[in-house]
């Protein structure tokens, strides 16, 4: 036990030693909420938006200043012909531009019924959609046939920050425990100096242990790091329980470190350890968990694989602890599904680990 | 120069000696584009909603028959109760509630305004109100007598957000394989030991430095005609703008991001330390690209701080040569800038290279 006591101390000292990598793994979170709080945005504001009315009258003027007036868009002055569209978009002056027909008032009077045409720059499909969406609501809103209240519930502001935290949380626990845990290890092997490890009287899985479980320690006061200034800077609401936060923050974080042994037994090099951790780990726990990209908006096949990324399941249940206050009763399904998978990964590490070399 | 020849060589076979290279030169650009293509997107296709129905009316019938006949509105419940509403909203069966209040028939025949309201699941705040916006105009649609709102769409009638975010995910990918590698490869040498032997060998700084980023500049060249080709046969997307445009502008962005890469070596000890800053570095550069999320909807600052960023300079050219056929009249800027960017990076790191351990 003294032995192993001592491998654990010389692990804590190798890696803290590393000034650089300190202030990477602790800076990067910081600097990646702080982008994700104040500069990335996924909705959407000051779109640029011109008017042709062909009508002038009480009602159009009505709908514009109400399109104005939403806060969503800014004027991009108006124009009196189809030719004079195109060169709005290709100058990028103009996102949309929002057409009234002729005689509107007098139609809508008449027949019940007048058109509003909408002619949006698609070249960010995204975008666009959300733009013409936003102008249909505010049309209809003008002419309310019924009342309507709408509450946002468990993030009423709208904050993405509140959406981003859980997805950075993640992120951190992949990062520190897989891609550091399978580059150290792999690097022993590369240096040569796993023989030495292996040589001496400490059995293997000490050897692993040992090498993993300062990665735990440093991943977990990195998450409780950006949890406080989450919650101090931008008033991230922390609405569940704190233990059942951290039992899962380290359920999780044994699945990243099964996943970064399994690679460093199989990777020769750091180089290749990375780009597996990298491509095989990393982009689809950003990409493929529902991070920025929400799942249900995935294509069908995309959807069934994003089953298998773990981080999926845990995002669903920090968004659930931190937002929603929900517990065990509502999660114990992730849990599971979490709890399994990482079982599988410990056990095909353990195969796989080898106690000679080659 | 017969010297320099037969570094490049050595550094290439050095390589691809690594069995595990050409899988990652050539498989993940393809499984990037395809999975990057498809998970990225913000469009909304399928919104669970559940409806709680207290006046049970014709009226509100036809308020939910219409949520039933809706495209993007999946119904999954019609219920009377407030608490098997709380409960699938905090599990996350649906994203969104319509309640409907006793009276609602009643309110409506009495020419009055009858309210009706709706609970969003709103951890997702764009989808939350994308929903929330779909259900409004559906419910809307009931009564005649309104405003139409039709739209058009330019540029991409179809709303194809594939072929949106090729070009990008193209930028990604050579920035990504070009960067990690020269950002490694120096360090490598330090780190095993191998540089000391360079050391004793009769070879320029110059020499050394030039061996070992023409094959990633090489690399990245030939990454990028790959992704192209997989572009079209994958997605069918042919660039709009010319070839030889975006080749000369890769030609040196490559540079730039190879001598990010240099710079890096020259401050990193280990491999591992030299990835966590790529990786930091990388992170920034691609968050504020522009690449998922609208440079124009940052705010002011944050627009300015993005043209330091040449990622974000790429993207933008890429998008405009090959979406909407930008020419040269058009892009030139973007050349000026990136060339600024690789005199610069590599002027530093030139600066800092140092071959002793």
């Amino acid at each position: 036990m003294t032995a192993f006591l001592g491998f654990m101390r010389k692990e804590f000292f190798h890696i803290f030693r590393d000034k650089r990598s300190m202030y990477v793994l602790f800076g990067l979170p910081i600097v990646q909420l702080l982008l994700f709080g104040f500069a990335i945005r996924n909705e959407l504001n000051q779109a640029d938006l011109a008017i042709w009315d062909r009508s002038g009258d009480e009602i159009t003027r009505e709908l514009t200043s109400k399109i104005f007036a939403s806060g969503t868009f800014v004027s991009a002055g108006v124009i009196h012909s189809e030719a004079e569209i195109d060169p709005l978009f290709r100058s990028g002056r103009a996102r949309q531009i929002v057409v009234f027909e002729p005689d509107f008032a007098e139609r809508l009077a008449r027949e019940g019924k007048a058109h509003v045409g909408l002619i949006t720059d698609a070249s960010d499909p995204n975008q666009a959609q959300i733009l013409q969406a936003a102008v249909e609501s505010i049309v209809a809103d003008a002419r309310p046939t019924m009342k309507v209240s709408v509450r946002m519930l468990y993030n009423p502001q709208l904050r993405s920050t509140n959406l981003f935290v859980p997805g950075l949380i993640a992120i951190i626990l992949m990062i520190v425990n897989a891609l550091m845990t399978s580059i150290s290890i792999t690097r022993e092997k590369e240096l040569g100096t796993m023989e030495a490890l292996l040589a001496s009287p400490l059995p293997p899985i000490q050897i692993i242990v040992g090498k993993v479980i300062p990665y735990l320690v440093l991943s977990l006061v990195n998450v409780t790091s950006v949890l406080v200034v989450a919650n101090v800077v931008f008033k991230v609401p922390f609405v569940g329980s704190i233990p059942l936060f951290f039992a899962e923050a380290v359920l999780f974080t044994m699945t990243a470190l099964s996943l970064g042994i399994l690679i460093s037994t199989k990777a020769k090099t750091q180089q290749v350890a990375m780009f597996v951790a990298l491509g095989g780990l990393l982009l689809p726990t950003i990409l493929l968990s529902g991070f920025i990209f929400p799942v249900e908006n995935m294509a069908k096949p995309l959807q069934l694989i994003s089953n298998l990324v773990p981080a999926r399941w845990f995002l669903e249940i920090v968004r659930g602890i931190l937002l929603k206050g929900n517990g065990l009763a509502e999660l114990w399904e992730e849990t599971l599904i979490l709890a399994g998978m990482t079982a599988g990964f410990i056990a095909l590490s353990l195969k796989n680990f080898k106690i000679r070399l080659e | 120069m017969g010297i320099l020849k037969v570094l490049i060589r050595k550094e290439f076979i050095q390589i691809f000696r690594n069995k595990a290279m050409l899988p990652i030169l050539f498989v993940m650009p393809l499984v990037q584009l395809l999975i990057l293509t498809h998970a990225a997107s913000f469009d909304v296709k399928r919104i669970a909603v559940m409806v709680r129905d207290n006046d049970a009316t014709e009226a509100s019938r036809a308020v939910i028959r219409s949520l039933e006949t809706s495209d993007v509105l999946d119904l999954r419940d019609v219920v009377t109760d407030a608490p098997s509403v709380d409960r699938a909203l905090q599990n996350g069966d649906v994203t969104l509630a319509v309640v409907i209040p006793p009276g609602f028939e009643r309110e409506r025949l009495a020419g009055r305004l009858p309210e009706i309201q709706i609970l969003a699941d709103a951890v997702d705040g764009l989808t939350a109100n994308l929903a929330v916006n779909y259900v409004l105009g559906t419910i809307g649609a009931i009564e005649p007598g309104r405003i139409e709102v039709g739209g058009r769409y330019r540029y991409n009638p179809t709303l194809n957000d594939d072929v949106y975010m090729v070009p990008g995910i193209l930028v990604l990918l050579v920035t990504m394989i070009t960067g990690f590698l020269s950002a490694m490869n120096v360090v490598r040498e330090r780190e095993i030991g191998t540089m000391e032997q360079l050391n004793v060998t009769p070879i320029r700084k110059s020499e050394f430095i030039i061996a070992k980023l023409f094959p990633f500049w090489v690399i990245g060249l030939v990454e990028l005609a790959f992704g192209l080709f997989l572009g079209w046969v994958v997605f069918g997307l042919v660039s709009q703008g010319s070839l030889v445009l975006i080749f000369l502008a890769a030609m040196v962005y490559l540079l730039a991001i190879l001598g990010f890469g240099l710079l890096i070596s020259t401050v990193a000890d280990t491999q591992q330390q030299a990835m966590l800053v790529a990786w930091f570095v990388m992170v920034v550069f691609i968050l504020m690209s522009g690449l998922f999320t609208p440079v124009a909807s940052m705010p002011q600052w944050a627009q300015v701080i993005t043209w330091f960023n040449p990622v974000m300079w790429f993207i933008d050219f890429m998008r405009r040569v090959m979406l909407v056929g930008a020419g040269l009249a058009e892009v030139w800027p973007t050349y000026v800038v990136l060339a600024c960017f690789a005199l610069g990076l590599n002027g530093l790191a030139v600066a800092r290279v140092r071959r002793r351990g």
